[in-house]
């Protein structure tokens, strides 16, 4: 059994002149919570769409579940919702579900139950799919998905156009469904999302893949520090004369100071000896929107 | 693999059965035949001479006397003028049929739900058509059932056998399997062009434009001689001599039609081609999200 479930070697796909995804190489480990993360246009879709077999690549490589991307064994074994979820208007969200479930060769009444009840739409199982509020359409993608008790789920964005409640929700699901052992990789371009949720996360920007890592190690706390002083002009002069201080700045009323983390407790004995006193130090938390907004430039290209 | 197609046509049937639409057009075609009916036979009782066939066909033909339209109003002739009427009026509605059950997956966007389940991309087209081939015979039987029952009814009016002298059963069996085996190409060309286009609209534009311009450029070209070498290419002129001699022994043949062997080929070669394209298409295309018809 393969440890990595989808993977990407260079693939490419070009409409006309516009390049929507270049050359993207990625590998999506077994068991992980896994984020595309990237602004709109960014081509999480198209890459979601080319793993599924409904776009052509027009390069490149992609395997699931150690097939090729779209093959019909693959498929079966997934999960998907690609963008907002289409279903027959003018069938109910039941039976909207029952015609996937049988089209998948299977007939079972209970599993439908456990599902609606599961997304939460009990209650409206037998009102119109047009009827439907998008949150509503969100939550019968999220059941159709998890039809079949797929090991692998492909989430396109699929808290879009939920509530607060709704989304909060939805990303609990997919937290439990991710403990549950199933590999998820989730698309979206909302980033307090994917660090709620994912483990790992790939920041794809213009369709190039900007970086891939541990969403913990891309947030590894930073070598900074952020302190107050009792005379913080003269704890600049002597921070950035220290040759344990990588670097020394004055941010609004405070210091943010690069040290070596393990070296950071000194800092304090270092200003005191000059009589300035610290009246307050805490390492710098950087946000995976911080971390997006720093790789990437106005233009969601590398800032290098 | 058969079994994958024929599971997927059951539940092609499911979602079909909850649309209003076939049964609108069932309807409509069950309707369409009555009003032939009744007024063919609103024609005879006032003394008229009627024709009977599609209407304006090729394959018409004029009943003037009495015991001619008897004959044709008893069983089992009732019910081949009837696999007649239908697959004409039958033909048009299924092309809208199939275009639709084609063309709305693209529309609603859930061809790409379908497809993303795994069903394969030829085993769904492949399900698609096999529905649109049982919808057609059952829509031709309910429509030629229907007309049994006016048949019945107009001639206990007439005080007349219900089964004609000259009853070929066997023939109407012949001419039904005709019927539908005629109305094919059409769901062929219906399915090539909701697949090109992938809209329901667009299909059923180009699918009744060429059965309407094909019937109007048919009136034109058999002025000329030379096409009396070449209408048997004609999806209409192929149809019509393949039907020939079908009406469960009345001959509704007339010589300028094309021979039904030859038909036969030209219809499935129709057939071929329009559904191998379709289904080409349909396997290498891209699918995209709702176009929001």
């Amino acid at each position: 059994m393969t440890d990595t479930v989808i993977e990407t070697k260079a693939l490419t796909k070009r409409y006309g002149r516009v390049l929507a995804v270049d050359r993207l190489s990625l590998q999506v480990p077994r068991g992980h919570v896994f984020g595309l993360l990237g602004p709109n246009g960014a081509g999480k879709t198209t890459v979601m769409g080319m793993l599924l077999g409904l776009v052509r690549p027009t390069s490149g490589s992609c395997s699931l579940l150690g097939t090729n991307g779209g093959g019909r064994d693959a498929l079966r074994r997934i999960g998907a919702i690609v963008e907002t979820p289409a279903f027959y208007p003018y069938l109910s969200g039941r039976r909207n579900l029952a015609y996937f479930q049988g089209v998948m060769g299977r007939k079972d009444p209970r599993e439908l139950d456990r599902l609606l009840e599961l997304v939460g739409l009990a209650g409206r199982a037998n009102d119109a799919f047009k009827t439907y509020s998008l949150g509503m359409k969100q939550r019968l993608g999220l059941a159709y998905a998890l039809l079949g008790d797929p090991e692998l789920l492909l989430l396109d964005e699929p808290t879009n156009g939920m509530d607060p409640a709704g989304m909060a929700e939805v990303r609990d699901l997919i937290r439990d469904l991710g403990r549950e052992g199933r590999t998820i990789l989730l698309s979206s371009h909302l980033l307090n999302e994917v660090e709620q949720v994912c483990d790992s996360v790939a920041i794809i920007a213009k369709g190039r893949l900007v970086v891939q890592g541990d969403v913990a190690e891309l947030l590894r706390p930073q070598e900074q520090v952020r302190l107050r002083t009792t005379d913080d002009a003269k704890a600049l002069a002597i921070l950035t004369a220290s040759a344990e201080v990588e670097a020394a700045t004055a941010e609004d009323d405070a210091l943010v100071v690069t040290i070596a983390h393990e070296r950071s407790s000194e800092l304090t004995a270092l200003l005191s000896k000059s009589e300035v006193y610290v009246t307050e130090i805490a390492p710098l938390q950087v946000s995976l929107e911080q971390y997006f907004l720093d790789i990437t430039g106005e233009n969601g290209e590398r800032s290098e | 693999m058969i079994a994958d197609v024929l599971s997927l046509t059951r539940w092609e049937w499911f979602k079909l059965r909850h649309r209003w639409m076939p049964w609108i057009l069932l309807a409509i075609t069950a309707a369409l035949v009555q009003v032939n009916f009744w007024v063919t036979y609103t024609l005879f009782r006032n003394g008229s001479e009627v024709s009977v066939g599609e209407g304006g066909g090729s394959s018409d033909v004029t009943v003037s006397t009495s015991d001619q339209f008897l004959e044709m109003f008893a069983f089992p002739t009732s019910l081949a003028n009837g696999l007649i009427a239908g697959r004409g009026f039958g033909a048009i509605l299924v092309m809208i049929l199939a275009a639709s059950l084609i063309g709305s997956e693209y529309g609603w966007g859930a061809l790409r739900t379908v497809l993303t389940k795994g069903t394969g991309r030829w085993r769904l087209l492949a399900s698609k058509l096999l529905l649109l081939t049982g919808v057609s015979a059952g829509a031709l039987i309910v429509a030629t059932a229907a007309l049994g029952v006016s048949s019945v009814i107009a001639l206990t009016t007439l005080d007349s056998n219900w089964v004609a002298a000259s009853a070929d059963w066997t023939g109407l069996g012949i001419g039904f399997g005709k019927a539908v085996y005629g109305m094919l190409p059409y769901v062929a060309l219906a399915v090539f062009a909701a697949v090109v286009t992938s809209s329901t609209g667009a299909a059923i534009g180009i699918s009744l434009g060429y059965y309407f311009a094909e019937s109007i450029l048919l009136g034109v070209l058999m002025q000329f001689d030379w096409f009396e070498r070449i209408d048997v290419f004609i999806l209409g002129q192929a149809v019509s001599g393949w039907m020939e001699s079908s009406a469960g022994g009345m001959s509704f043949g007339q010589a300028s039609l094309p021979d039904a062997t030859q038909s036969f080929f030209v219809l499935t070669g129709y057939m071929v081609v329009l559904s191998g394209a379709a289904f080409w298409l349909f396997q290498r295309r891209e699918v995209a999200g709702a176009k929001g018809e």
